[in-house]
């Protein structure tokens, strides 16, 4: 699949992964793999990315089978701009199938 | 690569993050890849499904809005050198662009007040810049006075010389900008202060005014003061520090030849120790000037503590001499001294270079003498010449020192049994004359 496809909408997917459930690195990481399939290398920067741009926060959770875990979590600013993202890609998709039929009807 | 190589190199390629952010992500990690062992995957995949470890450090940095690119100490000599001269002339450019727009933008009164204290300000720098090039002239010829011989010799001197000059010129060029571009960017500040003063006249009082000018004349020595000060500075390093650093280099060489001796055999504690308190001294003053120079604290603890080791290696360097004897002579077993026989026959006055011994042997013949020659062959040879003039015979001893000199195993022998032959007599020649009664009155 296209890199650049995958790289537009890593954002959108992660931050609706995060706005149903809080999810630690593994969980995210498996998650949004299961979507689009991009490694940890991808993954793993955008969600330092979100952190550092305030639309994620993180904190720690002791877990039973281990060490703690570090939890992701939407934020305010996150959820607008989930929205934001959400409204671009209907619209974007809208397009681009709309043209894909009227290019397939010339044919 | 298993998960520690990987994380390892992580870590090095997210160098420039601060230790907590860097800790962080490498904690991360390691835990997703745990996570991921757990779920089934084996060590390699976990690692694999990470991706080129460049592409995830770049992107990792590039998510703290940091230049992923700038890369401390991994650019060639060349890259490194590059840049270094763009941003010197870069430098430069900028410092002269902002002493030419000060100038244009100055204010400079020519009252002869100002043109008299720029002159004399003037002759100052000069007269200062003159002095800062004695250390150079000093260095210079020390250095050509130790390489001046043969064509080499030459070439290299004056390569030295050459670039030493440049150094120089560079450090003035320098000198000059920087002063200037602090000489006319005071002015600016004196017209800003100026203008706010103007402003502020309304509701300021004298007493402000009157502070502000007092700040403007600080601002005017420290130009012309602080370089002096650096010219000061620079001329202390170059008078102290190149000394300190030959005296360093000359105590490591003694330190080495030390231990070498000690290889064979010679345990000179007392000495090693001495100078390796020298050393610490030698280091601590260096080290003493450079923080008087960046006003650093400055802390005596190492003085005291290479003062104590020169203390300790002076009294054990004096008890181990003083374990030694001397002993005014040759050991004859163990130093080959070999004898050579001369018979001459004399008929006349004759001078003998340099009789040391004149026997007599009435045994002898008249007009025949012998002469003995006793060295040590290992050291020294001898070989005679004889001139006969009109009245006078001459037969001189000459002594030629082996070119296959080594280090006598029996001179190291002495010092581990500390005792001390005249080793003078080594390269001396013992010369014994043997004549008749008769013929010794011929012999001088």
């Amino acid at each position: 699949m296209n890199t650049q496809f995958k790289k537009g909408v890593l954002e959108l997917i992660v931050l609706l992964s995060i706005n149903k459930n809080d999810m630690y690195g593994y969980e995210l990481i498996e998650k949004v793999s299961s979507v689009v399939d991009v490694n940890d290398g991808t993954i793993y920067p955008l969600l330092k990315r979100l952190t550092n741009e305030k639309y994620a926060e993180t904190y720690l959770l002791e877990s039973s089978e281990g060490p703690s875990r570090k939890y992701y979590h939407i934020t305010v600013l996150g959820k607008e701009r989930l929205e934001v993202l959400k409204n671009t890609w209907q619209e974007f998709s809208t397009s681009v199938s709309k043209f894909i039929k009227e290019s397939d009807k010339n044919e | 690569m298993n998960k520690e190589q990987f994380l390892k190199k992580l870590e090095k390629k997210l160098e420039i993050l601060s230790v907590e952010e860097r800790e962080d992500t490498i904690n991360e990690y390691s835990d997703i890849i745990d996570e991921k062992m757990k779920h089934g995957k084996t060590e390699e995949e976990a690692v694999k499904e990470a991706g080129d470890i460049n592409e995830l450090a770049k992107e990792i940095i590039a998510a703290y809005k940091i230049n992923p690119d700038y890369k401390k100490n991994n650019n060639s000599f060349v890259e490194n050198t590059e840049e270094v001269i763009k941003k010197g002339a870069k430098k430069i450019s900028e410092v002269t662009e902002e002493v030419v727009d000060n100038i244009k933008n100055s204010e400079f009164e020519f009252t002869t007040e100002n043109v008299f204290e720029l002159v004399i300000k003037v002759i100052l720098v000069l007269f200062a810049l003159a002095i800062l090039k004695i250390p150079f002239y000093i260095v210079e010829e020390l250095v050509t006075s130790i390489f001046e011989f043969g064509i080499f010799g030459s070439i290299t001197s004056f390569l030295f010389k050459f670039v030493i000059e440049l150094a120089y010129l560079i450090l003035c060029i320098l000198i000059i900008l920087n002063l200037l571009k602090k000489y006319t960017s005071k002015d600016k500040t004196e017209k800003v202060k100026k203008e706010t003063t103007s402003k502020k006249k309304e509701t300021s009082t004298e007493v402000e005014e009157e502070t502000q000018i007092k700040e403007i004349k600080k601002n005017n020595k420290i130009t012309v003061g602080s370089i002096l000060l650096l010219i000061v500075k620079i001329f202390v390093v170059i008078c102290f520090i190149i000394p300190l650093i030959s005296l360093i280099v000359a105590f490591s060489v003694t330190i080495s030849l030390i231990i070498y001796l000690m290889f064979k055999g010679i345990y000179a504690y007392g000495i090693l120790i001495l100078i390796i308190g020298l050393l610490g001294f030698c280091g601590n003053f260096i080290s003493l000037i450079v923080n008087i120079m960046n006003n650093k604290k400055i802390h005596f603890y190492p003085f005291i503590i290479s003062f104590i080791l020169t203390l300790i290696g002076c009294f054990m360097t004096i008890d181990y001499i003083s374990g030694f004897k001397y002993i005014d002579e040759l050991d004859q077993t163990r130093y080959n001294l070999v004898t050579d026989k001369y018979e001459e026959t004399i008929t006349q006055n004759t001078i003998i270079y340099y009789m040391d011994e004149l026997k007599i042997d009435n045994n002898l013949p008249d007009n025949k003498i012998v002469i003995e020659v006793t060295y040590g062959d290992e050291y020294i040879d001898v070989y005679k010449t004889r001139t006969d003039l009109n009245n006078l015979s001459k037969i001189m001893f000459h002594k030629d020192i082996d070119d296959r000199i080594t280090m006598n195993t029996n001179i190291l022998d002495d010092i581990k049994n500390k005792t001390i032959y005249n080793y003078s007599l080594l390269g001396d020649a013992k010369i014994v004359v043997y004549s008749n009664e008769k013929t010794s009155k011929y012999v001088n």
